[in-house]
C-alpha cells in the first residue's frame, strides 16, 4: 500500500469516527485535560508547531515533534475558591527527527508514541472530596515530512472518594496535522472524542458528543497559532482561541500570551500569559489564565519537561 | 210581518235566481264574521260594507239585511232586520255601509248563533243579482274551560317509551264554537334555584284532533316535552293555556301542572364506615363495616333499591328502606353482615378487592341503570402493613428553614408520615412512581426525620431510617456537593446583607458557561434549583462542573464565590 493509499484510509477512518452516532452531551469530566502549561499560555492554541510529548492531550498528530525521549509533568489548580487541581505525567518517545530541509522549520520523526497518567482531585461543594484518574496513549505517524496523523485512547475512572460512585469512561480521538503552502504554515484538524462513553458502574452508557477542532500556526521570527472548537450538533464554536510565543531569550527564555473567547451561554474573553525557561535538557514552563468576576476563576499551570534528545 | 216591498223584493228575487246573475254584475262584501253585542266596548257590532259594481249597466238598487238561514232565495219568514235598501241613481259602481249591533227589526237582542247574511243588487229591471249567504256570529258568551286532562300523567317521561314521547293536553270549552277559537298552551319550567318559572316553550292547539265526548267538542295539544332550544330538561313544568275566539270576547286561561321526568334517582354513599361520597373504599378486615348506607336523590319518591354483588351480577338483593330525612331523597340501609357468599364463598373474607353496584327506582318507574349511572363502589379490604420508605433526599444540612426532603415507598398510592424526633409533622402522598416530596420547616438544631408509609385501611409501615438533618440559619452557602437531579437539590445562599440579586454560572472545566440561573426569593435567603440542563435544554454529562455564584448587594459591589459541584446522576 503506498503512502498515499494509506493516507486516504486513515482520513476516511477519521471522517467514520468523527460522525456523530447518536446525540451526545457536554461538559462532565472522565476525560483526558489539557496538562501543558505552554498551551494555557497560548489561550489553548497550542497544538500545532510541533511541541512533543505534551501534544498528547491535545493533538496526537504532533506527537511527532519528539526526537527520542521526552517525559513531563504538569500541576494545574483553579483559583478564585474553587479547590480543584489536576496533576499530571506524560512520556513519550519519537523515533527521531528526519534531516531537515533547507527551508523545513517544524522538523518531525518519523513515528511517536507516547503515554500519560492524570489525577483530577476537588473537594466538592459540601467538602466532600472527589478524584478521578484518566490513562492515556497516542501514536503518531509522519507518512510524509509535510504531514502527520495520530490517534490517541484514553481510560478514566473514579469520582467519589466515598467509594458510592465510580464511574468509567473510554474515548477515542485523533488528528491530523499538516504543512501546507508555505514551509513555516501549518493547519491541524482535531475530532476529539469521536468515540467517548462513560457510565456509572450499573447504569446507562452516557457519550459525549464529538469537538472539532481547527488550528493554523505560523513560525515567523515569533510563533502564531489560532485554534477554533466546535460541536456539531450545538452548531456554535465553543471556543476561539489565539496565541503567540516569543523567544524572548532563544534557548532560555520564552514569552508566550494568548486570548480565548468562549462562545457558549454569555461570550467572553479570558486573557492568559505564561513563559518557559530552558534549563539544558529540561524546559519549565508557567501559564495562567486570567477569569475572575463572573467567569469560573483564574487557571494556573506548571509544568516541566525533559527531552532526553535523539536516539 | 213581511213589508209589501220585501214581498216584491223577494218575488224579484226569486225571478232573478231563477235566470241567474247577470255575469257584469259583481258584490264585493266586506265584514266582521263574529262579534259580542254586550256592550263590553270590544267587537259589539258588526261591520258590513257592500261595494256593488255594476260594471258597464247602470244599478237602481242594492239591498241587505240579516236571516236566520242561509237558503236562497232567503224567505221572508227568515228576515231579522233590513241593513240596507237603497236606489241608486244612475250609477255603475256604489259602497253602500252598515253597522248591525246585533238586534232584530224590532229593536230586540238576538241569542248567540250564526246569522246570515244576504246582499243584492239590480241594474234596471231584469238584471238581480245575488251574493252567497255569508255566516255571521253573535258570541256574548266568550271561550271558558270546561276540562282539561293529559296523558300521561302524572309523569311525562318523553325519553322513556314511545307512547310517553308526547304529552296531549286535553281541553273542552263551553264555548259554543270553540273550534274556531285559538287554543295555546306556554310551558314554564321551574327554577328550584331561582324559585321562579321560566317559560321555555310555546304549543298550539293539534288542529287535526275534535272530538265529541258527551256533546262537548274535545280537543288537544301536543308537547315533545322539548324547550325552545330542543332539549329535553328533567323538571317541573306548568302548562299555561288560553282560549281566544275572533268575536271580542274576553280570553280564557287556565293552569295545570305537569312533572316532566327523565331522570333516574341518584345514587351516592351515605355512610361507610364514617365516610360519605366517593366510590373507593378502603378497610382493614377487622373494620369493613356491617352496613353500607345509600341516599337515592330524586324529585319523586324512591320506592326501591336493588343491590348486585359483583361487577358484571345481577342485581339480586334489596336493600331496606330507611325513614326519608331529606326531602326529595330516600335512604336505604345494604346489610353487609353476614358477608356476601358472592364475596367469601364459604371462607371467611380475605384481603383482596369486592364490589358493590347498586340501581334504585323512582315512582315514575325509572331506574338507574336505564336512565343513569349505577353506583358502583370499589372496595379495598388490606390488613397487611406497607413497606417501610426511604429517603432519597441526600442533603443534611440546610440554612433555610424550609427543606424539601424526598423519598420512595415500594407501595405507590399511599401516604407517608413524616416525623422530626418522632413527633409526626406532616403527611404526604406518594405518586405513582412511588415517590414523594414535600416541603417542611426545620427547627434549628440537628434532628432525626423517618417517614411511615400509611396505606389508605390505615395499616402504618415500620419507620424508614432516619435522615438527620442539620439546619444552621445564618449567612452562608448551601450547595449540594453531588447534584443527582432529585427533588430537594436546593441551593440556598443566605447572604448577611440585603440582597438585589444572587446569579449562579455554572461552568464545564474546559470553561465553557454552560448554565445561568437567577436565584428566587429575598432579601437575604436565596434558593435556586437546577435540572443538569445547560441553557439550552440539553442533558448535561455527568461529572465535576465549576459554580459561580454572584451575590449583588443592594447597597456595594458584586460578590462571588466559586464552588466545585459534581453531577451524578441514578
Amino acid at each position: 500500500m503506498s503512502a498515499t493509499r494509506r493516507i486516504l484510509a486513515a482520513a476516511c477512518l477519521l471522517a467514520f469516527l468523527a460522525a456523530p452516532a447518536a446525540a451526545g452531551s457536554m461538559g462532565g469530566s472522565f476525560r483526558l485535560w489539557e496538562h501543558g502549561a505552554r498551551d494555557l499560555a497560548l489561550g489553548g492554541a497550542g497544538t500545532l508547531l510541533a511541541p512533543g510529548a505534551e501534544s498528547l492531550f491535545t493533538q496526537p498528530a504532533s506527537l511527532v515533534g519528539m526526537d527520542g525521549w521526552e517525559a513531563g509533568a504538569s500541576l494545574r489548580r483553579l483559583g478564585g475558591g474553587a479547590d480543584l487541581y489536576l496533576s499530571s505525567a506524560v512520556l513519550g518517545w519519537g523515533s527521531g527527527h528526519r534531516a531537515p530541509l533547507a527551508s523545513e522549520r517544524t522538523p518531525t520523526s518519523l513515528g511517536a508514541a507516547a503515554g500519560a497518567f492524570q489525577y483530577l482531585g476537588a473537594t466538592l461543594a459540601d467538602d466532600t472530596t472527589w478524584g478521578e484518574w484518566t490513562l492515556a496513549g497516542a501514536l503518531a505517524w509522519s507518512p510524509l515530512r509535510w504531514l502527520s496523523v495520530g490517534a490517541r485512547g484514553s481510560l478514566a475512572g473514579g469520582g467519589h472518594d466515598d467509594g458510592e460512585d465510580v464511574g468509567r469512561a473510554v474515548s477515542l480521538s485523533a488528528g491530523v496535522r499538516a504543512v501546507v503552502l508555505h514551509p513555516a504554515l501549518e493547519v491541524g484538524y482535531v475530532a476529539e472524542d469521536v468515540h467517548h462513553r462513560f457510565r456509572w458502574e450499573d447504569g446507562e452508557d452516557r457519550r459525549r458528543e464529538p469537538a472539532h477542532v481547527f488550528a493554523a500556526a505560523a513560525q515567523l521570527p515569533w510563533r502564531v497559532a489560532a485554534e477554533c472548537l466546535g460541536r456539531r450538533r450545538f452548531a456554535t464554536w465553543e471556543r476561539i482561541a489565539l496565541g503567540a510565543e516569543w523567544d524572548a531569550w532563544p534557548g532560555r527564555l520564552v514569552l508566550r500570551g494568548g486570548l480565548t473567547r468562549h462562545g457558549l451561554g454569555e461570550a467572553r474573553c479570558t486573557p492568559s500569559l505564561g513563559f518557559g525557561l530552558g534549563l539544558g535538557d529540561f524546559r519549565l514552563d508557567y501559564g495562567a489564565a486570567f477569569d475572575g468576576g463572573d467567569g469560573p476563576g483564574s487557571e494556573h499551570r506548571l509544568a516541566l519537561l525533559w527531552r532526553g534528545g535523539g536516539p | 210581518m213581511a213589508t209589501a216591498p220585501i214581498r216584491t223584493l223577494c218575488a224579484l228575487l226569486a225571478a232573478a235566481f231563477l235566470a241567474g246573475p247577470a255575469s257584469a254584475l259583481e258584490l264585493r262584501i266586506d265584514y266582521e264574521r263574529a262579534f259580542s253585542p254586550n256592550g263590553d266596548q270590544s267587537q259589539d257590532s258588526c261591520r258590513i260594507n257592500v261595494t256593488a259594481d255594476g260594471g258597464e249597466a247602470e244599478l237602481d238598487f242594492v239591498y241587505v239585511g240579516i236571516y236566520s238561514a242561509a237558503g236562497i232565495p232567503p224567505a221572508p219568514a227568515d228576515l231579522l232586520i233590513d241593513l240596507v235598501s237603497t236606489s241608486v241613481a244612475t250609477a255603475t259602481d256604489t259602497l253602500v255601509t252598515s253597522t248591525w249591533d246585533g238586534r232584530d227589526q224590532y229593536g230586540a237582542p238576538l241569542a248567540d248563533g250564526f246569522y246570515y247574511l244576504h246582499a243584492f243588487a239590480r241594474a234596471g229591471a231584469d238584471t238581480l243579482w245575488h251574493h252567497p249567504a255569508i255566516q255571521l256570529e253573535i258570541n256574548t258568551a266568550g271561550p271558558t274551560f270546561h276540562s282539561v286532562s293529559m296523558e300521561p300523567t302524572p309523569w311525562f317521561t318523553p325519553t322513556a317509551e314511545a307512547a310517553d314521547t308526547v304529552l296531549q293536553l286535553f281541553f273542552t270549552s263551553a264555548d259554543f264554537d270553540t273550534l274556531t277559537d285559538t287554543a295555546t298552551a306556554r310551558l314554564d319550567r321551574f327554577d328550584p334555584e331561582a324559585a321562579a318559572w321560566n317559560e321555555v316553550a310555546l304549543v298550539e292547539r293539534d288542529a287535526s284532533y275534535y272530538q265529541f265526548t258527551g256533546g262537548v267538542p274535545r280537543m288537544r295539544l301536543l308537547w315533545d316535552g322539548r324547550d325552545a332550544e330542543g332539549a329535553i330538561v328533567d323538571g317541573a313544568y306548568r302548562a299555561r293555556l288560553r282560549l281566544e275566539d275572533d268575536a271580542g270576547n274576553p280570553d280564557d286561561e287556565t293552569l295545570v301542572g305537569l312533572d316532566l321526568d327523565t331522570a333516574a334517582p341518584a345514587l351516592s354513599v351515605l355512610d361507610f364506615g364514617g365516610e360519605a361520597g366517593g366510590a373507593t373504599f378502603w378497610f382493614h378486615p377487622d373494620s369493613l363495616p356491617d352496613t353500607l348506607f345509600v341516599r337515592a336523590a330524586d324529585r319523586q319518591a324512591v320506592d326501591s333499591c336493588r343491590v348486585a354483588w359483583k361487577t358484571g351480577g345481577d342485581f339480586d338483593s334489596l336493600a331496606l328502606r330507611l325513614p326519608g330525612a331529606v326531602p326529595d331523597s330516600t335512604d336505604f340501609a345494604v346489610p353487609l353482615l353476614p358477608r356476601p357468599a358472592a364475596w367469601v364463598g364459604d371462607s371467611t373474607l380475605v384481603d383482596g378487592t369486592y364490589r358493590i353496584r347498586l340501581d334504585a327506582r323512582d315512582e315514575a318507574g325509572l331506574w338507574t341503570q336505564d336512565h343513569g349511572t349505577v353506583l358502583s363502589l370499589t372496595i379495598h379490604v388490606d390488613g397487611e402493613a406497607p413497606p417501610a420508605p426511604a429517603w432519597t433526599t441526600t442533603t443534611t444540612t440546610y440554612i433555610q428553614q424550609v427543606a424539601q426532603l424526598a423519598g420512595t415507598c415500594a407501595e405507590a398510592g399511599i401516604d407517608v408520615r413524616l416525623y422530626e424526633d418522632g413527633d409526626e409533622r406532616q403527611t404526604v402522598a406518594v405518586n405513582a412512581s412511588g415517590a414523594f416530596s414535600a416541603y417542611v420547616t426545620l427547627s434549628a438544631g440537628v434532628h432525626d426525620w423517618t417517614a411511615r408509609g400509611v396505606d389508605e385501611t390505615g395499616n402504618l409501615s415500620p419507620p424508614s431510617a432516619a435522615l438527620s438533618i442539620a439546619y444552621r440559619p445564618g449567612p452562608a452557602l448551601a450547595i449540594p456537593g453531588r447534584l443527582r437531579g432529585r427533588p430537594g437539590e436546593t441551593i440556598q445562599i443566605n447572604t448577611a446583607e440585603d440582597a438585589a440579586s444572587v446569579t449562579l454560572r455554572f461552568y464545564a472545566l474546559t470553561g465553557g458557561l454552560v448554565r445561568v440561573i437567577e436565584a428566587s426569593g429575598g432579601p437575604r435567603e436565596f434558593a435556586a434549583d437546577w435540572d443538569l440542563r445547560d441553557d439550552a435544554g440539553r442533558d448535561l454529562l455527568d461529572g465535576l462542573y465549576v459554580v459561580n455564584v454572584r451575590v449583588d448587594p443592594v447597597q456595594g459591589d458584586a460578590r462571588y464565590e466559586r464552588k466545585v459541584v459534581a453531577i451524578v446522576r441514578d
